[in-house]
């Protein structure tokens, strides 16, 4: 089973034009992250549904998360 | 027939009390657009060089852009620009909610205020019904207690802008409010009406607003609405608004921690963003016009108070930076500066800088008159908030001045932790590593403000600690995108946020002024305001040079002191190649003047000579 991440807005132009990535389960999200070649530190938030879920959050078997990128401030 | 704009500046002398009624200058439009395009143009060509900003040859410029009060997305924006009283030079404040429209719908692209009143006042507008009345029972109120009253009195239609009791005594940051918790924040500009004593401004107009093609801009305005509303981060971004990019920066090393010590808080977890939603946010608030309102009203119960806010930029000034871990001191903090009138960066600023002189001994107890500063004692900042906000201590009258002044007067090593560039307060954004951002503070063109070039996120794309021209070619390219934003008189964040297209801005200027302008045409005209804005400080102070670009002393000298970024500060010489670069791709020279080659090839030769002396 896999964790689904779908990539938000402009972060696909950092992530080679990709709008989502499948990972097989296990570990937490940075981790999920770095193994599929994303950069944690380009993704600004993480949305499960309408959550924001940090960095260390470890998905589920079937989870679909949100990647959003850097965003602009205040 | 003006397409696009009120066709009319209203000018109030406030010294003889009179009002008048004046046509927008076509021309003015064509080259400046509007918003802070049309303000940096009255600011150079009205204001005599050497004014003083609170003397009564200073003006305040309130001006609107082609795009606001259209419903075009995020269309609720305006500028006030002004000689700024706490850096002495160019000041220019972007607001949002509901004024902008309203002020256009009766009538006026802009407002002028000139001279000084003989009393407090205020200045009522009504469609062409204008007068200037008796404020002197509003005298010393607070802003949002003040917007109450006025509401009550003249009607819930009208829209209204008030200065708290910092504006009326000359604290150098004070602010403008509007809509129980937006501002036009930087610079004094609040400072600067206080000056004039106008208290508030009220506005309410029955008007529209002429379309060129009005088929084209309704078309072009639903696409836009469209990309909006559709956007992936959408969700995120209503649920959180600019609170979102708290836990980003706390990870990357870009969260000011106890006077930007640190770009990291131990506790930042406490201040994040869910935090916020779950425990005090009661609603979602937007400006005119806008598909994301990203403004979340908030009640914290500990202190019964509502607020809106805190925004990023506040939470990481008055939380973080200041040791405070609990959302609802930072709420309340946030609320006093708003009632007092007080900007929340600079206010943020200038009391990390106080709390670290406490800290290490350079401040004591008794010139604090017996607070105790230590980082992260909520009630010491909400004490000394009121003592800036009045003068009404030693120190909050010391503070009231700003980072700068306070520093310089303090003396004994203070100067190297106050964290400004020209004089502003730096915003909530830690660079001793991302020298795309650093340069961004050092040459934005009001002081340390982020809203300029937000370019913390090239840094982390492509390596933070890099020093190449490329960065300075972003910084430049974002300094001329974003600000365009503020001479159209609409929000950048649909863009930013939401990628609505920037190709969209155009076509809908062009629909909606019957004026053909290409999306380069208007990043030539934002570079023409920039560069414009740049020659206000060559005029304004004496021998100003590269030595105004220096960046604040802490990020080119001291290791942040944890978090991601420990150990690691900007090399002075990598501070100055990113200036070189900068001043080489802008075509200025190595003291940072644009060239008489520039200035010509902008249009501004002879705009500059007429008025530089």
């Amino acid at each position: 089973m896999t964790v689904t991440f779908t990539i938000a807005g402009g972060l696909k132009a950092y992530l080679g034009g990709r709008d989502h990535i499948e990972v097989p389960a296990g570990g937490t999200v940075a981790e999920l992250l770095e193994a599929s070649g994303v950069q944690p530190a380009l993704v600004a938030a993480v949305m499960l549904g309408e959550t924001l879920v940090p960095l260390t959050y470890r998905p589920r078997e079937g989870d679909v998360l949100k990647l959003i990128g850097i965003l602009g401030g205040g | 027939m003006l397409y696009g704009y009120a066709g009319h500046i209203l000018r109030v002398d406030l010294t003889s009390g009179t009002v008048s009624s004046e046509p927008t200058p076509e021309a003015v439009t064509h080259d400046f657009l509007g918003g802070r395009g049309l303000g940096a143009y009255l600011l150079w060509t009205e204001v005599p060089r050497g004014a003083d900003p609170l003397g009564p040859d200073n003006k305040l410029f309130i001006s609107t852009g082609p795009l606001s009060g259209t419903f075009f997305p995020g269309s609720g924006k305006l500028d006030v620009t002004t000689k700024s009283p706490q850096t002495g030079g160019y000041a220019s404040a972007s607001m949002g909610g509901l004024l902008s429209a309203e002020l256009k719908f009766a009538g006026y692209d802009a407002i002028i205020l000139e001279g000084i009143s003989p009393k407090p006042v205020y200045l009522f507008i009504d469609d062409d019904r204008v007068e200037l009345r008796d404020a002197r029972e509003y005298w010393g109120m607070g802003s949002f207690a003040l917007e109450r009253i006025l509401k009550q009195r003249l009607g819930e239609d009208f829209q209204i802008a008030t200065i708290g009791p910092a504006g009326e005594v000359g604290v150098k940051y004070a602010c403008i409010n509007h809509d129980y918790g937006r501002q036009a924040g930087r610079g004094g500009v609040g400072t600067v009406m206080g000056a004039k004593r106008v208290k508030a401004i009220t506005v309410h107009g029955t008007n529209g607003i002429p379309i060129a093609d009005t088929d084209s801009f309704i078309g072009i305005g639903k696409t836009a609405f469209k990309a909006c509303k559709e956007a992936e981060a959408l969700d995120a971004w209503i649920r959180y608004g600019t609170m979102t990019v708290t836990s980003w920066c706390d990870r990357n090393g870009a969260l000011p921690t106890r006077n930007f010590q640190a770009g990291s808080f131990e506790h930042g977890p406490s201040i994040y963003a869910p935090v916020f939603r779950d425990t005090i946010v009661v609603t979602d608030k937007g400006c005119f016009g806008c598909p994301s309102p990203c403004g979340k009203y908030a009640h914290a119960p500990r202190y019964d108070i509502y607020v809106e806010g805190p925004e990023y930029e506040t939470n990481g000034m008055l939380g973080s930076n200041l040791g405070l871990s609990d959302i609802q001191d930072i709420a309340r903090a946030n609320q006093l500066c708003d009632e007092f009138g007080l900007d929340t960066i600079s206010t943020g600023g200038c009391i990390a800088w106080a709390m670290e002189c406490f800290e290490r001994g350079v401040l004591t107890p008794a010139q604090t008159n017996g607070l105790d500063l230590h980082f992260g004692n909520a009630e010491a900042v909400f004490a000394l908030i009121e003592q800036i906000a009045h003068r009404s201590t030693w120190l909050g009258d010391l503070l009231a001045e700003g980072v700068r002044v306070a520093a310089n007067r303090i003396q004994q090593g203070s100067e190297a932790w106050a964290i400004h560039v020209k004089g502003m307060e730096q915003s909530a954004y830690d660079t001793h590593s991302a020298t795309s951002m650093l340069l961004a503070y050092m040459t934005a063109d009001v002081g340390a403000h982020h809203n300029r070039a937000w370019a913390i996120t090239y840094d982390i794309a492509v390596g933070r600690d890099a020093v190449t021209p490329e960065k300075a070619a972003k910084v430049i390219e974002l300094q001329h995108i974003r600000p365009l934003m503020d001479a159209l008189g609409c929000c950048r964040l649909q863009w930013v946020e939401l990628d609505m297209p920037l190709d969209l801005y155009a076509p809908a200027l062009a629909a909606l002024t019957g004026v053909e302008r290409s999306w380069d045409d208007l990043l030539h005209i934002s570079e023409r305001i920039w560069n414009l804005t740049r020659m206000i400080w060559v005029r304004e102070i004496e021998g100003f040079g590269r030595a105004w670009d220096a960046p604040p002393v802490r990020f080119v000298s001291e290791p942040a002191t944890q978090g991601p970024t420990a150990g690691k500060y900007t090399p002075p010489e990598a501070a100055q190649q990113m200036l070189d670069y900068y001043y080489e791709q802008r075509g200025w020279s190595r003291e940072g003047i644009p060239t008489p080659e520039t200035l010509a090839r902008l249009g501004l030769s002879d705009l500059v000579e007429a008025f530089m002396k």
